[in-house]
């Protein structure tokens, strides 16, 4: 997998939720902008398993490894290299 | 002696705090966290009985040393030798072995024992908890015993940090960048709580005046109540995030402006944040998660179940307090203490569950669109509610009938 294309999954989703791309990816923290919502954390977290086949584990949702662009994608790369 | 005790504590604890700070500062890198931790247990070890001293010392060891291989190896499932331990813990805990009661309550002077052991209990279950979720990177011995003992996490109704927080959060800022972060921190919390000690100067000459109680006086009242209980809570838990930044933990604020949350959802997402990401972690997300991978078109219903299981989680954790305050055997008592927390929580989840049905599937574009009336309303309108609802918890948690709150011992200990 591609470090580009979670970002890619990422931005998609905001996009789906009317946020502009350049405004996700230069966000310091989506919750604290009012971008993210433990609702739609989850949310997201689906659209990463379906977009790039990672198993995301309820342990792994949290506030710091969905902060921002950079943590999430992070977090996806560990994932895959887990996983692989 | 209610007053008093709230209001003098976090500075207490801040004159505690502020030479531990200095002096960590002050020594090499490499033995800040053991000095840290060996401070944390001196200040438990002068602060209380050696048995509280010693069964919290052993079990942070003990509660490191079941689940250190674990993790560093990958073992899936749960820890089962660190629930052991817990489970002997909390026997002791709520078993009365370290408690004192007078009568069928704990002693006034014993209350900043319970909050203590009950914030441990907590930290014990989340640390056990992060151990088996994949979480939590091979822990070292020095970073657990800061997590337990440490001043910085050892504030009375302290906000429980995640492990995996408070570890990945050291040493993410300069030193100085820390410190200056940590002041202004430290002193926002210490600037609520002067507000908090005015503001019950102001609460007395308020009662004294309301002499017919009405509609508008209780509302009053209770708001005054409220945001009383905000400035204490936010003081004392911002106090110990402000220790910890300047001892290098760069930890999130506890608070996001709850005052001004615009819906009843929206407050739950602003208030002790911390607890709330244990919540969510231990029950909202792992029912969430499942609920939408099998029907992702039922977007409301499962945010409804899973905030159900959100409240059954917070409602558990909250009894610990309960348990503990209550002579083990006064049934009658105990049962009034959780039917009023059951009471609470299920009002909660209500509140929050209609919150939900009517916020839907609004965007984060949608939300910033509001009109400025529809959210002053919002916030009006949340502010009431939670100061009609605080006054449930507050009962079902007060020891004693005249609500006699504690000198405790980080205020005897500096008298």
């Amino acid at each position: 997998m591609k470090t580009g294309l979670a970002a890619q999954v990422v931005l998609k989703f905001f996009e789906s939720r009317g946020v502009d791309a350049a405004k996700a990816s230069s966000c310091e923290d989506f919750f604290a902008e009012g971008l993210l919502t433990s609702i739609e954390l989850v949310k997201l977290a689906v659209a990463l398993e379906g977009g790039l086949g990672v198993r995301i584990r309820p342990g792994d949702v949290s506030y710091d490894r969905f902060r921002n662009l950079e943590a999430v994608v992070g977090f996806v790369n560990g994932k895959a290299r887990e996983q692989r | 002696m209610d007053k008093d005790w709230a209001s003098a504590l976090p500075i207490r604890y801040f004159a505690w705090a502020l030479p531990i700070v200095l002096l960590c500062r002050a020594c090499p890198e490499r033995w800040r966290k053991p000095l840290l931790a060996l401070t944390g247990a001196a200040a438990i070890a002068h602060l209380f009985s050696p048995s509280i001293a010693a069964a919290l010392t052993i079990s942070s060891l003990l509660l490191h040393v079941s689940i250190a291989r674990r993790v560093r190896v990958g073992v899936e499932g749960p820890p089962w030798a660190g629930v052991a331990v817990a489970s002997v813990l909390f026997y002791f805990i709520y078993g009365s072995i370290f408690l004192r009661y007078g009568g069928d309550y704990i002693l006034p002077e014993d209350v900043f024992k319970v909050f203590l052991l009950v914030v441990f209990a907590k930290k014990s279950i989340y640390y056990l908890w992060e151990s088996s979720s994949g979480r939590m990177r091979p822990p070292e011995l020095v970073d657990s015993l800061v997590y337990f003992l440490a001043v910085p996490f050892l504030t009375e109704t302290s906000p429980v940090f995640a492990f995996s927080h408070v570890t990945e959060s050291y040493g993410r800022k300069r030193a100085s960048h820390a410190l200056t972060d940590g002041a202004r921190t430290t002193a926002w919390a210490l600037a609520h709580t002067l507000l908090f000690m005015g503001l019950h100067r102001l609460h007395a000459g308020i009662a004294r005046r309301i002499l017919v109680p009405g509609t508008v006086a209780t509302a009053v009242v209770l708001c005054e109540i409220y945001l009383s209980h905000y400035l204490r809570t936010y003081g004392a838990h911002q106090l110990g995030v402000g220790v910890a930044r300047a001892l290098g933990y760069d930890i999130r604020d506890n608070f996001v402006r709850p005052l001004t949350a615009p819906s009843y959802a929206e407050y739950w997402r602003r208030w002790n944040v911390h607890m709330r990401e244990m919540v969510l972690g231990i029950c909202f997300y792992p029912v969430l998660l499942r609920l939408t991978r099998a029907a992702p078109d039922r977007p409301r219903r499962n945010a409804i179940a899973a905030a159900c299981a959100a409240f059954l989680g917070h409602a558990a954790l909250n009894a610990l307090y309960v348990f503990a305050l209550v002579r083990p055997g006064a049934w009658r008592l105990l049962g009034r203490g959780l039917f009023l927390l059951a009471l609470y929580e299920a009002s909660q989840f209500a509140l929050v569950g209609i919150s939900l049905l009517l916020e839907g599937e609004t965007t984060p574009a949608e939300r910033s669109r509001r009109s400025a009336l529809s959210t002053a309303a919002g916030i009006a309108s949340t502010f009431l509610l939670r100061a009609a609802s605080l006054p449930v918890i507050r009962a079902a948690l007060r020891p004693h009938r005249g609500s006699v709150w504690p000198v405790g011992p980080w205020s005897m200990a500096a008298q």
